[in-house]
């Protein structure tokens, strides 16, 4: 794959499509048998370069080497391909039992990096239902929400003004911070989406910024000086009181938005909101409503974060304005751009590469600079960002998978395929 | 009375603040397509500059005021087509979701090296002509002001010759109103990315190293300039120097008069008047505002 293709056409342009398209252009290749390589081999090249959405575990073929390789190679490729072109059909369960893994250990090698705690990997696993919520409206249907402050907040705070002194079960907040968020959600949707590109993105800031406002300032939530006193989540006889239970507690759920969002985003929705995301009249000409598309979209990323948000409140005990600031909106974005902006599995690698990167500033930082240790970061984060905009834009789960892609090539051979096929078309290059 | 004339002087401050933060993101926004979410940090990269040139309020004078804030509008203007070059240009066609977390990325990156540099700290600068503030029936406009109501006026006369009565400024306006048509007649859009940063950059340094001795210069300045900013550009209708001057004005006087005039209970909601203005106004004119520029001759 040539690197501009990588690079320029993972937003906003025209060729995007999803490995599901992909399979329909393939099987109609298949029918046309010999004449492939006429029309559709030039239809199918833009689409090699785009960033993949991993194929479904068991019902699907990994097709996307016989996309790039043509019809006559796949025959002949098929019963000689080794184990793991073979366990990329399993991409997604190997990815649960990575993440598994993951935080399953996250009590032994977080203190060992000795500047994170077992409180940064919780933090990860409410992180990661945050940027999952990001993934779904800004990578998968193009809508820039940058709202993550305001939800997760409404979600903090329902948590903690009912739960505190027993009043509620701690399980019932949760859920009626979800209902308050979906509420929400559907109050505003309606006008919001009527904007569109970066007036959304600017509106929906807008939205964040007064959210914060009203935490800062509303007598019930107490500002800045916060809530104390939540109480911590219990089942039955369990008690999720320590913080290694916590912990799993916290990426279990998270595990389960992981898995939740790739069925949402490998189906027949996920494949409406990428329409959307392309061209919205398109998308709406092929019998897809885009306004409907959006809302259900705003309203699941809604409970992804109103969950996040309860969950933090029982974890911390005490939840004040600070936590809830805008800076928060852009470090979750930071996040899914460093784990992949269209890539559900990389959230939670994005979440630990910037919590690894502040972690190491926050505890080395203030030999080399001299502020306060909580401002650091933020030089960390920008710097991040613009380089994997520049040169990784489909983040680390891109990068993952052009190696990967790469590696299987060179073992089984496929290399051979004429160098001009992959090439992007030069609409991208000014005429 | 006397109150209400200082409140108005004072939002008249603000508002020309607001206004040419707002020039400056349309300026990026017409030849580019960019917003740009680091403009706020540029006013801030002016206000800082001026302070770290000049000396800061109650530290030794380094070099004469106006030396220090020419280099820093000059400084900051080759800062801005620098970044245009490293971090915009390579990624031009990516599309304007891409291109605006890019300039959100900048922005961290400003404020972050400002804060490697400053250390957190806030700064004020001296101001520029000292003297007790002026009494204009019955309220109190500080000199400052005056400096501020000044520039911004020569700002404004200087981009309205330079836009319509130079040969760079039309070719600027012809990329805007047709880059293929600008192409034709040997103006190169491409190019003038870089000049719009430059001049959008430096436009904003001026504004920031004039407000630098009312308001003390934090790293973290640039977000909230930037909202402010935008909330003017889209009240002035997105395409119109002059509109945005009009919303920036507007909106500065009436925060300044909320801030005066609201109950106790209610002034802490006051900074989230713009963006219910913003919101409002988006999402009441969707289309509306942006309109489709008609085909002329500049």
């Amino acid at each position: 794959m040539s690197m501009k293709s990588g690079f320029t056409d993972w937003l906003g342009s025209p060729y995007h499509c999803t490995s599901e398209a992909r399979r329909e252009s393939i099987a109609s290749e298949q029918s046309m048998s010999a004449s492939a390589s006429t029309t559709s081999g030039n239809f199918t090249s833009p689409l090699s370069g785009s960033p993949l959405s991993d194929s479904t575990p068991t019902s699907a073929p990994d097709l996307d080497r016989s996309a790039q390789s043509g019809v006559d190679e796949q025959s002949c490729m098929e019963p000689t391909s080794p184990w793991w072109v073979k366990l990329s059909r399993f991409r997604s369960l190997v990815g649960v039992a990575v993440v598994i893994a993951l935080a399953a250990t996250m009590p032994a090698w977080l203190p060992a990096t000795h500047f994170l705690t077992v409180t940064d990997g919780v933090l990860a696993g409410i992180y990661t239902l945050l940027g999952l919520s990001m993934v779904i409206l800004i990578g998968y249907s193009g809508q820039l929400v940058l709202m993550v402050n305001a939800t997760y907040g409404l979600g903090a705070y329902a948590t903690a003004i009912l739960a505190i002194d027993d009043k509620f079960n701690l399980w019932l907040t949760i859920l009626i911070g979800i209902a308050i968020n979906i509420a929400l959600a559907l109050l505003i949707a309606v006008p919001l989406f009527r904007l569109q590109g970066h007036f959304l993105a600017v509106a929906t800031l807008g939205v964040g910024l007064i959210a914060y406002a009203i935490f800062q300032a509303a007598p019930i939530t107490g500002g800045s000086n916060g809530i104390n006193g939540v109480p911590s989540l219990s089942i039955g006889g369990l008690h999720f009181s320590s913080e290694k239970a916590f912990l799993y507690l916290v990426w279990l759920i998270a595990l389960l938005g992981i898995v939740g969002c790739r069925n949402l985003v490998t189906g027949k929705f996920g494949r409406a909101m990428l329409a959307i995301s392309t061209t919205e009249s398109a998308a709406s000409s092929s019998g897809i409503r885009p306004l409907r598309v959006k809302i259900v979209v705003f309203v699941i990323a809604a409970v992804l974060t109103s969950v996040a948000g309860s969950l933090y409140a029982t974890y911390a005990g005490f939840v004040s304005s600070s936590s809830f600031n805008v800076s928060l909106t852009l470090t979750i974005l930071v996040m899914v751009v460093v784990g992949g902006l269209r890539s559900v599995w990389g959230v939670p690698f994005g979440v630990l590469a910037i919590l690894i990167i502040q972690g190491a500033l926050q505890t080395y930082g203030p030999n080399i600079i001299p502020a306060n240790g909580s401002d650091i970061p933020i030089v960390g984060y920008g710097v991040v960002l613009v380089l994997f905009l520049m040169f990784l834009p489909g983040g680390l789960a891109g990068g993952a998978k052009q190696l990967w892609k790469l590696g299987s090539e060179r073992a089984t051979g496929l290399f051979r395929r004429p160098a001009t096929f992959n090439e992007q078309p030069s609409l991208e290059e000014s005429p | 009375m006397g109150e209400f004339i200082t409140f108005l002087f004072a939002g008249l401050t603000i508002g020309a603040i607001n206004a040419l933060t707002g020039l400056g993101l349309l300026i990026i926004y017409n030849v580019t397509g960019v917003i740009n979410f680091a403009q706020g940090d540029f006013v801030m990269l002016g206000a800082m500059g001026a302070v770290l040139l000049a000396g800061a309020k109650g530290y030794p004078q380094r070099l004469p005021l106006l030396i220090a804030i020419v280099l820093v509008v000059i400084a900051v203007a080759i800062l801005g087509a620098i970044i245009e070059r490293m971090a915009f240009h390579p990624r031009r066609h990516s599309g304007p979701l891409l291109l605006l977390i890019i300039s959100i990325g900048v922005s961290l990156v400003i404020e972050g090296v400002v804060l490697v540099i400053t250390t957190s700290k806030s700064y004020g600068l001296r101001n520029f002509t000292s003297g007790k503030p002026l009494l204009v029936l019955g309220g109190t406009v500080s000199l400052q002001s005056l400096w501020v109501y000044g520039v911004t006026a020569a700002i404004l006369l200087a981009l309205y010759v330079f836009f319509s009565h130079t040969t760079v400024g039309k070719a600027f306006r012809a990329c805007e109103i047709n880059p293929l048509a600008a192409r034709l007649v040997g103006v190169r859009p491409s190019r003038y990315w870089t000049y719009a940063f430059a001049l959008s950059a430096g436009l904003s340094a001026l504004a920031g190293a004039v407000i630098a001795p009312m308001t003390t210069a934090t790293y973290n300045m640039g977000l909230a300039l930037t909202l402010d900013g935008f909330v003017a550009w889209v009240l002035g209708g997105l395409i119109s120097p002059l509109g945005v001057v009009a919303g920036g004005i507007g909106l500065g006087v009436a925060q300044s008069l909320l801030d005066g005039y609201l109950p106790s209970v209610l002034v802490s909601y006051a900074s989230v008047f713009p963006f219910i203005v913003l919101i409002a106004v988006l999402v009441a004119r969707p289309t509306g505002l942006i309109q489709a520029l008609p085909d002329r001759r500049v």
